[in-house]
């Protein structure tokens, strides 16, 4: 346990360095720093149509009203931000790791491999803008409701919040990992991200067996809904177990795909 | 050389891209599937649970045929050669064009037109397959007459599009680094063109004020003009107007074009 304790440190130590470095590169191209953020702003205003088109038209969806559904797109915004700013910005360049052979530097470093290759950039403008956004809406909807939280549920949706990260991560990282046997895997990547735009609208907007497919098969929907189903005290025995449930598996999947496919891995150009 | 083949050389040049990308336009198009997906569940949800079989102006059937249609012509009047002017501009590349027989304006607008004609056989066979399974699904039928409104119109939509980001595009000469404020830019404009939601969405004051833009006409209004939104002297006004914003985008952006060249310091090349 003690050893345990000691990797997990010295994983958080490294990864405060990477964030740190990447923050100090950044800040030496403004220009691409700032535009980011604009980029980034521009696809939230797009997210925010959805809401949009949502409270306009006046309708409850399915049981949920239009102040619970800006908690779900709240919600999606935060997990956005760590999709994009801290995972997405890894996993696009992991063709161009193994494809080049870079993965061997990462192999003699005294940290896990799957680790360094996967976390080691981050873009803090796009994390912090999603989040910060995400946060107002989400609080903008409880307000709006008049609830009011106790500190046991403003702890479950941040473990919920955790567990979406999980899912997320490892979701999807699969369709890059392919990238080891195929080499050249942008098109099933850049199609497989498409899907993570499926969350733009809440899951009880789609009929009962898609929301069974996202939920227990490829559980997408787990990823943003759960948090805010806890919240607003909508989730079901069942999704609460899942809930925890999945991001475990997930992970556990993951890892011995990533211990698998680095078996597979030759170093192509070094 | 006959001064017309320049134009057709241009015009080969950016067919012989097309072609060589194709996969990559018919990747950009399988990608629209995702939002036509969760858009269709969404408006399903609002119809079902509003209780009107109007909203924002749309009945049912006319709204999915908007997001269907908006998805396909958004990817078709796309353009893609803001980062291929601020290479030219930043690396050199423009030198070439002053012992060209053809201007810089003219190449790229040939070679955008000879791309758009190898997209056109993609965008056919997609948007028919959609009006079929349209048809079929929800009963739609388009008349003759927005037919061919919507082909006039979608074809000053290109130009219009085109003269748009080339407008943008001339940011290369006043800014040193562009980053991502295309992509920025990009976004902004697809979506007060219509290209993600019909713009009624935003209510009747903030559409008063995008009818003051030329940025509806460039998706919002071929789309409505095909799903019978508009119709009669609708259509001949809208065209008139889309005719008007070409004339006034083409001259801002040979003035900008101008002004800017007078920064151009031919660096490489």
């Amino acid at each position: 346990m003690d050893r345990i304790l000691k990797v997990i440190k010295k994983h958080i130590i490294v990864y405060w360095i990477f964030v740190k470095n990447n923050i100090m590169a950044q800040m030496e191209y403004r220009v691409n720093f700032f535009s980011g953020i604009a980029m980034e702003i521009g696809y939230l205003f797009v997210k925010l149509l959805y809401v949009i088109v949502i409270f306009r038209s006046g309708a409850n969806i399915n049981g949920f009203t239009p102040n619970q559904l800006l908690v779900f797109a709240g919600t999606f915004i935060i997990l956005t931000g760590f999709h994009a700013g801290l995972f997405m910005v890894n996993f696009m360049s992991m063709r161009t790791l193994v494809r080049e052979g870079m993965l061997d530097f990462y192999m003699v470093k005294p940290v896990s491999v799957q680790f360094i290759a996967t976390l080691r950039r981050s873009d803090m403008g796009l994390f912090v803008t999603d989040v910060t956004a995400g946060i107002i809406l989400v609080a903008l909807g409880v307000i709006r409701m008049k609830l009011s939280l106790t500190i046991l549920q403003i702890l479950g949706y941040a473990m919920f919040i955790a567990c979406g990260v999980a899912i997320g991560y490892s979701l999807f990282l699969i369709p890059q990992i392919l990238t080891f046997w195929f080499i050249n895997t942008s098109a099933i990547g850049e199609t497989f991200n498409s899907f993570w735009d499926i969350n733009n609208v809440p899951m009880v907007v789609f009929n009962k067996w898609f929301q069974r497919i996202g939920i227990f098969v490829i559980p997408i929907f787990v990823v943003t809904n759960f948090p805010a189903l806890f919240i607003l005290d909508k989730m079901s025995p069942l999704y609460f177990a899942w809930g925890l449930i999945a991001p475990v598996v997930a992970f556990v999947l993951v890892r011995l795909l990533w211990k698998v496919a680095i078996r597979n891995y030759s170093s192509a150009s070094s | 050389m006959r001064s017309s083949n320049k134009y057709l050389f241009s015009f080969q040049i950016g067919m012989q891209n097309a072609m060589e990308y194709r996969a990559n336009f018919f990747l950009s198009i399988l990608a629209a599937i995702v939002p036509i997906f969760i858009q269709t569940f969404l408006w399903i949800s609002v119809y079902k649970n509003s209780g009107n079989s109007v909203v924002f102006g749309y009945s049912f059937a006319q709204i999915i045929q908007y997001t269907v249609i908006a998805q396909l012509v958004s990817r078709f009047v796309r353009t893609d050669f803001e980062a291929e002017i601020n290479d030219d501009i930043k690396n050199g590349g423009l030198n070439k064009f002053i012992v060209r027989p053809i201007g810089y304006f003219s190449h790229k607008l040939c070679c955008f037109l000879g791309q758009k004609v190898v997209n056109l056989v993609v965008m056919i066979i997609l948007f028919i397959t959609s009006i079929l399974v349209l048809k079929f699904s929800l009963g739609v039928v388009i008349t003759g007459q927005a037919m061919a409104a919507f082909t006039i119109s979608l074809i000053l939509s290109l130009c219009l599009n085109f003269l748009i980001f080339f407008c943008v595009s001339t940011l290369c000469f006043w800014l040193n680094e562009i980053g991502f404020i295309f992509e920025a830019v990009r976004i902004i404009i697809i979506t007060l063109s219509g290209g993600i939601f019909p713009l009624s969405i935003f209510g009747s004051k903030v559409v008063s004020v995008l009818d003051l833009m030329p940025f509806k006409y460039t998706i919002n209004f071929p789309v409505d003009v095909l799903n019978s939104q508009i119709m009669g002297w609708g259509i001949a006004r809208g065209l008139c107007i889309q005719v008007g914003w070409i004339l006034c985008i083409a001259l801002l952006a040979n003035i900008f074009w101008l002004i800017g060249s007078k920064k151009y310091i031919a660096v490489g090349g």
